[in-house]
C-alpha cells in the first residue's frame, strides 16, 4: 500500500483534505545513472577494502556510533540531539504521520535561499485539483518536511510543474550582500618549484637513463 | 575560496570569487545523557580474513560452511572487530583477495530502466570555471517564475569581488538581473553551451545566475542544477 501525505488547506471557513502519493524523483529515474567499477589491468573486477593505520590488517567493512567521554559505546537510545547552543532539539514525527497545514507562505526571493536536496511528484485523484490551487498562488506554500521522522526537519515547498504537482524539500543557506570593502581572496596554491636541470646527465652517464644513441 | 573565470554580456572577463553559501542551521550534535558530548567513531566489522570468499575456501565449498559455522567463529575476527579506527586508506583487492597495485576504472552507464547501455574507460571531466576560457554570459534570461517550475538548486555558490574592478563588474550584473527579476543561463566551453564542473572528476551542472542590490551592496548566487521538475516517463 503506497504511502500518503495529507494535505490541509483553510478555504472560506471549511478546510479541505487532499491525500498524494509521492514518487521520488531522482536522476536515475529520469536520464539513468553510471558508476565506476574498478578493474585490473586483465578487466577483472576488484574490491573496496582499507588497510588501517597500522598498515597490517586489511579492512572489508566498517561500522560507525558514538563514544562517550570515557572511550564507551553509546547506544542510539543513549543520545540526545543538540543544537550549536547546546539546547535539546525535539523530535518531529514523519510528514506521513500528521496532516500537512497549508498556511504558511514563501516568497520566490525566499525559495531561492534554500539548497533543495529531495523532490517528489504528488499523485492522486486530487492532484490535479490541488495543482490548480497551488498554480494560482503568488506565493509558495512551506511548511516542515520529514520523510522519517527526525530532529531537523527541512523546509518543504508545493511547486506547480507544467502538469503535475511536486512537493521539494532542503535547507536554507547564507548569503550575504557584498559591499566594495568586503573584498574576497582568491586561495592561491603555489606551483611546486621546477627541478633545476641537469647539464651534467649523470644519470645517463651512470646508465640508469640510457637513450639511443648513447656511447 | 576558489576562482571563477566569468564574462559579462559585454564578453569583458575576469576572475571572481566563488564560495559555497554555507548551511544556516549546523548540523545536530548529540550529547550523552549526563550532557557531554559524544564523539562519533568508526570500527571495524569485517577483516580480509573473515571474508565469505575466504571462509568457503577454507571450508571446501559453499555446502560446507554451515558446518564449519557450527563448530566455530571463522566469520569473527577477534583480534580486530570492533577496534576504532582512526584512519584508514583504500585499497583495491582482487577476486583471490590479493591487494591489487594497479587499477583501472571502467565506466559503465544504466538508462532509466536500469539496463546497461554501454562501458568504456573511465575519463574524469575537467573542471571549466577557472580555465582560460570564461564561463559565459550566455545572454539567455529565465524569469524566475517560469524557473521554479523548470528545475531545482540543488548547490548555491556565492560570487565575490577581489579589487575594485570586480565590484562594479559584478554590482552591475547583480543590479540587470534584479531589474529583469530573472536568472541568466551561463555556460562552459567555446559556445557557452557546456555545464559547469567545478573540479576535475566532479559532476557537471547548468548554472544559473542570481542577483539582487541593496544600493551598494550587491548578491549575486550561482545556482548549480543537475534535476528537471518532470514527472519519470
Amino acid at each position: 500500500m503506497p504511502r500518503t501525505l495529507t494535505f490541509q488547506l483553510f478555504k472560506k471557513r471549511e478546510t479541505r483534505e487532499f491525500k498524494l502519493e509521492p514518487t521520488k524523483i531522482d536522476r536515475p529515474r529520469l536520464y539513468g545513472r553510471s558508476e565506476r567499477l574498478p578493474v585490473d589491468n586483465y578487466g577483472n573486477a576488484l574490491q573496496s577494502a582499507a588497510v588501517d593505520e597500522r598498515g597490517t590488517t586489511v579492512i572489508r567493512s566498517t561500522g560507525s556510533g558514538y563514544l562517550d567521554a570515557a572511550g564507551r559505546w553509546l547506544s542510539s537510545a543513549d543520545l540526545r540531539p543538540v543544537d550549536s547552543e547546546g539546547r535539546p532539539l525535539p523530535e518531529v514525527p514523519s510528514s506521513f504521520q500528521e496532516p500537512i497545514v497549508l498556511e504558511e507562505r514563501a516568497s520566490l526571493d525566499d525559495y531561492y535561499e534554500h539548497e533543495i536536496s529531495s523532490v517528489y511528484v504528488l499523485h492522486g485523484d486530487i492532484a490535479a485539483e490541488l495543482l490548480h490551487i497551488v498554480a494560482a498562488q503568488e506565493e509558495l506554500f512551506t511548511f516542515p518536511f520529514s520523510y522519517r521522522g527526525g530532529h531537523s526537519p527541512e523546509r518543504g515547498f508545493l511547486i506547480a510543474g507544467r502538469d503535475r504537482l511536486f512537493l521539494v524539500s532542503g535547507r536554507r543557506v547564507q548569503l550575504e550582500y557584498l559591499e566594495r570593502v568586503d573584498s574576497g581572496r582568491i586561495d592561491e596554491f603555489d606551483e611546486p618549484d621546477e627541478p633545476e636541470l641537469d647539464f651534467s646527465f649523470s644519470a645517463q652517464r651512470s646508465g640508469r637513463g640510457r637513450h639511443e644513441g648513447d656511447s | 575560496m576558489r576562482s571563477m573565470n566569468l564574462s559579462d554580456k559585454q564578453r569583458r572577463d575576469a576572475l571572481v570569487g566563488l564560495e559555497r553559501a554555507p548551511a544556516e542551521a549546523e548540523a545536530p550534535a548529540f550529547v550523552d545523557a549526563s550532557g557531554n558530548q559524544a564523539q562519533s567513531a568508526r570500527f571495524v566489522k569485517t577483516t580480509a580474513s573473515t571474508a565469505y570468499e575466504r571462509i568457503v575456501a577454507e571450508a571446501g565449498g559453499p555446502e560446507h560452511v554451515a558446518a564449519i559455522l557450527v563448530d566455530g567463529d571463522p566469520e569473527i575476527d577477534f583480534e580486530d572487530t570492533g577496534r576504532i579506527v582512526r584512519s584508514s586508506r583504500r585499497i583495491f583487492l582482487r577476486p583471490n583477495g590479493d591487494i591489487a597495485y594497479q587499477v583501472r576504472w571502467q565506466e559503465v552507464e544504466y538508462d532509466a530502466t536500469g539496463n546497461e547501455q554501454r562501458r568504456r574507460e573511465w575519463q574524469p571531466l575537467e573542471a571549466n570555471v577557472s580555465a582560460e576560457l570564461p564561463v559565459l554570459w550566455t545572454g539567455r534570461y529565465i524569469e524566475k517564475r517560469k524557473a521554479v517550475g523548470m528545475f531545482v538548486s540543488s548547490r548555491v555558490y556565492q560570487l565575490s569581488h577581489v579589487n575594485g574592478l570586480t565590484y562594479e563588474f559584478l554590482h552591475g550584473m547583480a543590479a540587470d538581473l534584479q531589474r529583469r527579476n530573472a536568472f541568466m543561463l551561463l555556460g562552459g566551453g567555446p559556445r557557452g553551451d557546456e555545464p559547469l564542473v567545478l573540479s576535475r572528476g566532479g559532476l557537471p551542472y547548468r548554472a544559473f545566475l542570481e542577483g539582487r542590490v541593496r544600493g551598494r551592496a550587491y548578491r549575486l548566487a550561482l545556482h548549480l542544477s543537475n534535476l528537471e521538475l518532470k514527472d519519470v516517463p
